[in-house]
């Protein structure tokens, strides 16, 4: 194994970092992404946005962790992604704010409800899709100078493969955000518009995977034989969730599986350019100093912040309703 | 013209951005106070007020929050070179921040927010303890990371074959964390979200006096408590300021300088301090100046270790940091001075305001006379104030440490994303400030909503219960 340890450290932790945003987060991107078609009523919009409000921030602080994660130990990395899908990432952020907006501001601002109504609706979808389409094109290799700076443009992130890992992420987060729904939300209805919502996006993520599967095997002919046992599990998994039980947690696990292949997939890159070469996590890292200290500060720090995250999920245990509202 | 509308683009966004945590930080001390005073006293009326702070808190919070996400996208999007190259002191003061900052206000505003009625009042008591230092402590390393930025330390520079710069390491993570300026602005910019918070909650009992709203002793209470941490924040911040300042004169002196619209270097004892001044700054003098003689000379020569005043020192004059290289080009190692030197006054002025302010303020608590209209009044219209001193005292900071973005290290105009394009950058201009400007309303909108909504429960009287739904 090339490289230092801290590094090899700091790229698992990275993954797991962007699995526990999705983990966590995920359940208010799918349920902004189909909102329309999930809740009808005012009093079950009411139930969705009660059943993530106590939740929001703590499981959005996972997307800034690992993207301070990724600034820190692998700055290149992070300095040509975000310099680079400028746009995208900005109609991104836009997209953030106004779904976060919308969480606390749905049952306060009565005057704008259906503005807001809109946002929540709007400001997750594009998120759900842009994330996929950001990482298939890291997977699947960027143009990049010398200098490893960024040299398509906004289109070029429009390429059929990164589409395709696009849609497979949103199914995959809509599949997750329904099994959330099933076990947060109350009304007999909207759980059953839940099952369906789940039984198709997990259908269409099962259909795809198959293609992502053999697409990226066309694209890189060395990958290793754990590739084909994380895939075949995901399969796996991904049956059992038409069988009527613990959806949520299986779309959990799906999801580590996925940033287990992503990873898999990419080691040792974090970016790959077009040439076989890329930002790797030997040559474009941070010092042993930085990366010694981040490990340090999250070995302390993450099992508390688990600790207290588990806390409050068991505080606001059970389902929620429309009709409470909780002050 | 992409490092112009970058600057305005980040202008934007951290004026924006630093309008909300200051309220935040200072209303989570508040509410801390006042559920530390519910635990102990038991009185229901401390709880009445923390629960019309939370509910204020909710809303200002998530808008910080939002405008926050911005920041954090902005420095990759429009600053990759400064992401690249300071990453290795952001890998450590964010990592910090996210790990014990983030995550602990996040989660725990959720139980402050929804959870009073599903845990134990210590454990509510705890939560706002953790909102608290949550918050601090975010604003702790994020102003770890600005002060290393002004003043920085611990730290080793690789140049490329070429001399470029191409990254600063860390060699000494302590020394790089606690640099000079860490704790000083540590204690200033805190001092500033209290002054901000309890001068705003002050303001709400006004007008609940006024509008005889919630009269009696919610109002009282919320009033004097508030009014005392304000006053007693307004006073210490004369001293923290000037804490601050003499940092700057030690490691910064050309941003001092500035603060000082001198042109020319002055040597002690008399060294004034210039009261007010128009500045020119074209032809390198000031128009009118008004001056206190010997003020600088006493206010810099203070040392604190071991104690002693030495009037006899100097103070560089603005000219001394312009240079002119051997092939005649002429490179201005200062800050702009018109705009670093009116922030400046602004802030002190303001500062100086609030002093008096807590002043008048204590003398009528002392005197019993809770009743004084004019004063009352001049509290209510004064809330918006803070937020101006906050926003002026930044800009002195970080106008006052250019051309360099981090100090003697890299100038902000290498720090610039390599492929930035400028029609791009505008739109996103255009776009966040039509979005923020309706944030801002909504946020003012439905703060006032809430204040002007807000029943106390009286703990004697009521019979019938607020039903819970009522925001």
């Amino acid at each position: 194994m090339e490289g230092l340890f801290t590094q090899h450290v700091l790229y698992i932790v990275l993954g797991v970092a962007f699995f526990m945003y999705v983990f966590l987060y995920g359940p208010i991107l799918g349920t902004g992404a189909v909102f329309p078609f999930l809740a009808k009523s005012e009093e079950e919009k009411k139930a969705v946005l009660n059943s993530v409000a106590p939740f929001w921030d703590g499981a959005g602080v996972w997307l800034i962790a690992a993207a301070v994660i990724m600034w820190g130990a692998f700055p290149q990395s992070y300095a040509t992604i975000f310099g680079g899908f400028f746009l995208a990432l900005f109609v991104v952020l836009v997209s953030i704010i106004i779904s976060v907006a919308s969480i606390e501001l749905y049952l306060k601002d009565k005057e704008r409800r259906n503005f807001w109504n809109n946002a929540y609706f709007i400001g997750n979808l594009i998120p759900s899709l842009l994330f996929g389409v950001a990482l298939g094109n890291v997977i699947m290799g960027i143009p990049l100078n010398e200098e490893m700076w960024y040299t398509g443009d906004f289109f070029t992130l429009l390429r059929p493969y990164a589409l395709l890992v696009g849609l497979l992420g949103m199914s995959l987060i809509i599949t997750h955000a329904m099994g959330y729904v099933l076990i947060k939300v109350e009304g007999e209805e909207i759980n059953n518009r839940a099952i369906n919502i789940m039984k198709l996006s997990n259908s269409i993520f099962l259909i795809l995977f198959v293609v992502f599967v053999f697409w990226t095997h066309h694209m890189f002919k060395d990958l290793s034989i754990f590739y084909w046992v994380v895939a075949s599990l995901i399969v796996v998994v991904s049956i059992a969730m038409f069988i009527k039980a613990y959806h949520f947690w299986l779309s959990t696990l799906n999801l580590l599986l996925s940033w287990a292949l992503v990873g898999l997939i990419q080691y040792p890159f974090i970016v790959r350019g077009l040439d076989g070469n890329g930002i790797n996590i030997i040559n474009h890292s941070s010092s042993p100093v930085t990366q010694t200290a981040m490990i340090v500060i999250l070995a302390v720090g993450v099992p508390i912040v688990l600790l207290y995250t588990y806390y409050s999920y068991f505080v606001f245990r059970g389902k929620f309703s429309g009709k409470e509202q909780m002050y | 013209m992409e490092l112009l509308l970058a600057r305005i683009h980040f202008a934007l966004a951290t004026t924006f951005h630093f309008i909300f945590p200051p309220i935040t930080i200072g209303l989570s001390f508040l509410i801390l106070l006042f559920q530390t005073l519910y635990l102990i006293k038991g009185k229901e009326v401390y709880n009445e007020i923390s629960k019309l702070l939370v509910k204020i808190l909710a809303v200002i919070f998530v808008i910080g929050v939002v405008a926050g996400f911005t920041l954090s996208f902005s420095f990759g999007m429009y600053w990759s070179k400064f992401s690249k190259i300071a990453a290795d002191l952001i890998g450590i003061t964010m990592t910090a921040e996210g790990v014990f900052a983030f995550f602990l206000e996040g989660v725990f505003i959720g139980l402050l927010l929804f959870g009073q009625n599903r845990i134990p009042k210590f454990m509510y008591w705890f939560s706002s303890l953790m909102v608290f230092l949550g918050t601090h402590l975010s604003a702790f390393f994020i102003l770890a990371t600005n002060s290393w930025m002004q003043t920085p330390a611990g730290y080793e520079i690789i140049r490329t074959a070429t001399g470029e710069i191409d990254k600063v390491i860390i060699v000494d993570w302590f020394k790089a964390v606690f640099n000079p300026s860490t704790i000083v602005r540590m204690l200033h910019t805190t001092i500033a979200c209290w002054i901000t918070a309890s001068l705003l909650t002050s303001a709400i009992g006004a007008y609940y006096v006024f509008t005889k709203k919630n009269n009696g002793e919610f109002t009282s209470t919320l009033l004097r408590i508030s009014f005392i941490v304000f006053a007693f924040s307004a006073f210490a911040q004369f001293f923290t300021g000037h804490l601050q300042a003499m940092v700057a004169f030690r490691y910064q002196p050309a941003k001092i300088a500035a603060f000082e619209a001198m042109w020319d270097t002055k040597r002690g004892p008399n060294i004034p301090m210039s009261v007010i001044a128009i500045v020119d700054e074209k032809n390198q003098r000031n128009v009118i100046e008004i001056d206190i003689p010997f003020l600088n000379a006493i206010l810099y020569g203070i040392e604190f270790f071991p104690p002693h005043l030495d009037l006899n020192i100097e103070m560089k004059g603005i000219k001394e940091f312009v240079k002119t290289l051997p092939d005649g080009t002429v490179v201005k190692e200062h800050p702009p001075v018109a705009i670093t030197y009116y922030t400046f006054r602004i802030m002190i002025f303001l500062g100086s305001f609030f002093a008096l302010l807590g002043l008048i303020g204590l003398y009528l608590i002392w005197k019993k006379q809770y009743d004084n209209q004019k004063f009352l009044k001049a509290v209510m219209h004064s809330w918006w104030l803070p937020l101006v001193a906050n926003t002026a005292g930044w800009y002195t900071a970080e106008i006052g440490r250019q051309p360099y973005v981090i100090y003697g290290v890299l100038k902000t105009k290498d720090a610039l994303a390599p492929n930035l394009n400028a029609f791009n950058v505008l739109l996103t201009i255009v776009v966040l400030l039509v979005l923020y400007l309706f944030l801002a309303y909504v946020a003012y909108y439905l703060i006032m909503k809430i204040i002007k909504d807000f029943k106390a429960e009286d703990s004697e009287s009521s019979v019938v219960a607020q039903p819970a739904g009522e925001v």
